[in-house]
């Protein structure tokens, strides 16, 4: 595995450009990286989570024009023509919270938190696509995030209470 | 001067009037009825929007300028000895900064470290890692604990792989068994599970001069100091550990592990910050797990269940480390006159064991809880009945009680009889662990010279809502919202603390953080009182104000902070040892239902109903939060988790997160909780931990459940669908 391991640093260094959260951002990196190791190591976006690597606990989750993406699965070539949201990018504003974030403060839809940007993201992407989600639904859309402490009770309470207080806000 | 007071412990219907002598300068403890504005209440945690938006930084978010990253080279063999290494190519590596061998004389299990690099990028030290030429002579090793205990087994340890651990014994074990009108022996085994806590440990180095800074992921910033300035042989006052937000700890952040002195080291030889963050894989291996047992109870009892005597014969590994206990809990359940308990720790040629969320304790009640039920079977009598007969505590007792009625016990079938292949069972389990606190942390507070409040404690927030509990008790000492104390924590250079385990953290630091309110709140009326010429009796302390009662006179907090040569008031106070307790430790139950597929064995927990009591609940949305947290990590245990070792070959075949399945979001089954407050005692904000109790009894009312459903017993845990498939096909057998 070590002999595998001496030429990781790949073919050399590319330029690649990508849009991240509404902002475009020019990068130059080997082809193996990953959209993971962009976000956290070259742009210090470090919501995104690293955690299994391996595409099991959804600690990275991003959206990909919308869709919900394991980021470390992601080659961050894969993403390039694509708009890239993480969650710093969720609201327009800094400081203010998406509904999603704010039901999970109320709900407390989290412990220590580490898995928690996943959660938001991944529930975020169900929510656009199904604003009504069933508690069933619900459940099968978060069996991708893997929440350690236990917090999933309350993470589908928060779900709900998002969805519910954004259709309300949409009828307004 | 302590003095004499008279508190009400219990809770309804069980009040008692109990004398307690407080500490000189102890507020009054908070009773059971009174009525409090921010304490109890459901106050969503306080650094829950840096958390959901990201912002929260943890250990592994952080980077400094010129910051290098470090990787480390690890033992592929359970057991060897280095012949040969060379560092050379690694060290011309054009990104390499700095290599260290780490010289040992034997590498005890597969994945200890051998050698480590720090490089200007996380993949240049992986690349560098692959350059370092090593030879080892490997040497005989056992990974198997039924292995290493035979005579002739290879050596862990000089003295040998088996230690006595435990060794107690009352009444007269043997003629109360002699005279049991029924004996049941059951032997129970339960895996090695690992803490997969999903921030994994992770250390960032950094020397100033001889001051050291670590920021660490850990749940102890004092304890990793201390272990720290030992290990480099530094004086502990140059030593200081942050950590501000954790991902998590469950027990495997409770120690130094070798990472952080490897860190400190490269550091310094490179003259640059290090940070060192270790893999999924790496964090499966090295940074502990939850040891293995192999229990052997029997248990005696009178005709109608009152157990007579109980022995307890156990063993376990914790790899190179010891520490396999289980018969904890053969006390603070239920009584048993006589008790022999004989239990050994094996050691193997694997990872390290360590606390993890009530430790043995798990396991140990999984093994009791299974045994009572096998004697109920075998009396033909009510598990809850029996239970009943022999508990220990009141508080239990009641809470039994809610509960059964909550799931419906009796609609319990005898086992095994519900028909067709998806069969139902009903199965309990209690808890008992003390987690009252302990005398030594301290708390500051602090009012600044805009009059805002700070409450400064070096312990550590690991998710359990600590910041959001302190700045509750505080504020109620002062008449504030919760939002308006800042609470700064996870600093070895704050007050002292002392780790964040053993369900110890809310009785350690919110009686002390009231102390020290309450000292900031005695000094805010003296010194206004001076200024305003009243008499202390005449002012109220609210709204950032002293106020003179009944005239609109009066003094912001912020104006008496400006008014000292420092510009700010600042009041310490330090933990006092425990009081009087009600009982001597927290209790609780647990029931579950589950749902066997006899087809497919597969078991569904259908529902957990968890009735606990922990003292005074200071925020009852986070308090569920930790029960919730315990019942799934309980399930999970109970059906999913085990670390798979290839004995062969002495390594571990599932140190990823594909392949160590740990609970999610479909699996988690319902869950009702039903608080039990009681007047527990012990200090002032009379708060008693959750952590612990609420994992203890989940996988053993989860495996009596299945055992009730199928009318066979899987008594090795996790409880898979290959071993009930088994269980079912050895049961129809024996049945033919």
């Amino acid at each position: 595995m070590l002999s595998l391991m001496a030429n990781i640093l790949g073919p050399g260094k590319v330029p690649l450009t990508l849009e991240i959260n509404g902002r475009r951002a020019e990068l130059s990196a080997e082809p193996r990286t990953t959209l993971l190791e962009i976000l956290r190591d070259h742009l210090d976006l470090t919501g995104t989570k690293s955690v299994c690597e391996m595409g099991e606990c959804g600690a990275c989750t991003v959206h990909l024009d919308g869709v919900a993406r394991y980021a470390c699965l992601t080659l961050a070539l894969e993403a390039v023509g694509k708009r890239v949201t993480t969650i710093e990018g969720l609201t327009p504003a800094e400081g203010s919270l998406h509904p999603l974030q704010q039901a999970f403060v109320d709900k407390d839809g989290l412990q220590c938190g580490f898995c928690t940007p996943g959660q938001v993201m991944t529930a975020a992407a169900l929510l656009a696509k199904n604003p009504s989600p069933t508690h069933d639904e619900i459940r099968a859309a978060m069996a991708g995030n893997i929440c350690r402490c236990g917090a999933y009770p309350k993470i589908f309470e928060a779900v709900a209470e998002a969805a519910a207080r954004m259709r309300a806000a949409r009828q307004d | 001067m302590a003095k004499k007071t008279k508190l009400t412990l219990g809770f309804p219907g069980h009040f008692k009037q109990v004398s307690v002598a407080l500490p000189a300068g102890e507020p009054i403890p908070w009773g059971f009825d009174a009525e409090l504005q921010v304490v109890g209440k459901r106050v969503p945690r306080v650094d829950g929007p840096d958390k959901v938006s990201g912002r929260a930084r943890y250990t592994f978010d952080l980077k400094l300028p010129g910051m290098l990253h470090a990787a480390v080279l690890r033992c592929p063999h359970p057991h060897a000895r280095l012949k040969r290494i060379d560092t050379s190519k690694a060290k011309a590596h054009p990104e390499v900064r700095a290599v260290l061998v780490l010289e040992q004389k034997e590498y005890r299990f597969a994945g200890a470290e051998v050698a480590a690099v720090a490089a200007t990028s996380r993949v240049a030290a992986l690349e560098a890692l692959g350059l370092i030429e090593v030879q080892y002579e490997t040497l005989p090793f056992v990974t198997d604990p039924d292995l290493a205990r035979r005579p002739g087994a290879p050596k862990v340890r000089p003295e040998g792989n088996v230690e006595e651990s435990l060794e107690t014994r009352r009444g007269t074990p043997e003629q109360a068994f002699r005279e049991a009108a029924a004996v049941v022996e059951l032997t129970v085994r339960t895996p090695v599970a690992l803490h997969t806590c999903l921030e994994g440990h992770g250390s960032l180095a950094r020397w100033e001069g001889d001051l050291l800074t670590v920021w660490d992921s850990t749940q102890a910033v004092f304890d990793v100091r201390d272990s720290l300035a030992r290990a480099l042989n530094h004086p502990s006052e140059k030593v200081r550990i942050i950590k501000d937000h954790a991902g998590g700890g469950f027990g495997s952040k409770l120690q130094m592990w070798s990472h952080t002195p490897i860190a400190a080291r490269l550091a310094k030889l490179a003259g640059a910050p290090v940070r060192l963050l270790l893999s999924r894989h790496e964090d499966f291996l090295c940074t502990g797990n939850r040891h293995s047992s192999v229990q052997t109870l029997k248990l005696g009892a009178s005709q109608d269940g009152t157990f007579t005597a109980l022995s307890w014969k156990a063993y376990g590994t914790g790899g190179i480390e010891g520490g396999a206990e289980t018969s904890r809990a053969a006390d603070g359940l239920y009584r048993f006159p006589s008790l022999e308990v004989h239990e050994e720790d094996v050691y193997t040629h694997a990872g390290p064991a360590c606390p993890m969320r009530a430790p043995g304790h798990v396991q140990g009640v999984v093994a009791l809880e299974a045994t009572i039920d096998a004697l109920c079977e075998k009396l033909g009598l009510d598990p809850l009945n029996v239970r009943l007969k022999n508990e220990v505590s009141e508080i239990r007792k009641a809470e039994l009680l809610l509960g059964a009625e909550r799931i419906a016990w009796s609609r319990r079938r005898l086992s095994g009889s519900d028909p067709g292949t998806l069969k139902r069972g009903l199965g309990v389990a209690g808890t008992t662990w003390d987690g009252s606190g302990l005398p030594g942390p301290e708390v500051e507070v602090t009012i600044g010279a805009g009059g805002e409040v700070t409450a400064s404690c070096g312990t550590q927030d690991i998710g359990t809502g600590t910041r959001t509990i302190l700045a509750q008790v505080v504020a109620e000492e002062l008449g504030l919202a919760a939002a308006e104390v800042t609470v700064r924590l996870g600093d070895s250079y704050f007050p002292y603390s002392i780790l964040s385990g053993g369900s110890l953290t809310a009785a350690c630091v919110t009686p002390v953080a009231r102390s020290a309110a309450a000292k900031a709140r005695g000094g805010l009326l003296r010194l206004a009182s001076r200024e305003l010429g009243e008499k202390p009796q005449n002012l109220e302390c609210s709204g950032h104000a002293i106020r003179v009662r009944g005239s609109d006179r009066s003094l912001p907090w912020g104006a008496i902070a400006r008014d000292t040569p420092s510009g700010m008031l600042a009041f310490r106070a330090e933990r006092q040892a425990n009081f009087a307790g009600y009982e001597p430790a927290a209790a609780g139950c647990q029931f579950a239902e589950v749902e066997v597929d006899t087809e497919t064995g597969e078991v569904r927990v259908v529902k957990v109903v968890a009735v606990h009591d922990s003292g005074r609940i200071l925020n009852p949305l986070l308090w569920e939060s930790q029960v919730n947290g315990g019942v799934i990590q309980g399930v999970s245990f109970a059906l999913l988790e085990q670390r798979v070792i290839d004995h062969r070959y002495g390594t571990v075949l599932n140190a990823d997160m594909e392949t160590y399945k740990v609970l999610g979001a479909l699996e988690v089954p319902e869950i009702e909780i039903i608080p039990f407050p009681v007047a527990a005692g012990f200090n002032n904000t009379q708060v008693v931990g959750i952590g612990e109790p609420a994992i203890i009894p989940t996988a053993a009312a989860v495996a009596n459940a299945v055992a009730n459903a199928l009318g066979v017993r899987i008594a090795d845990l996790p409880i898979t669908p290959d071993k009930i498939l088994g269980a079912l096909e050895w049961s129809a057998k024996r049945r033919r």
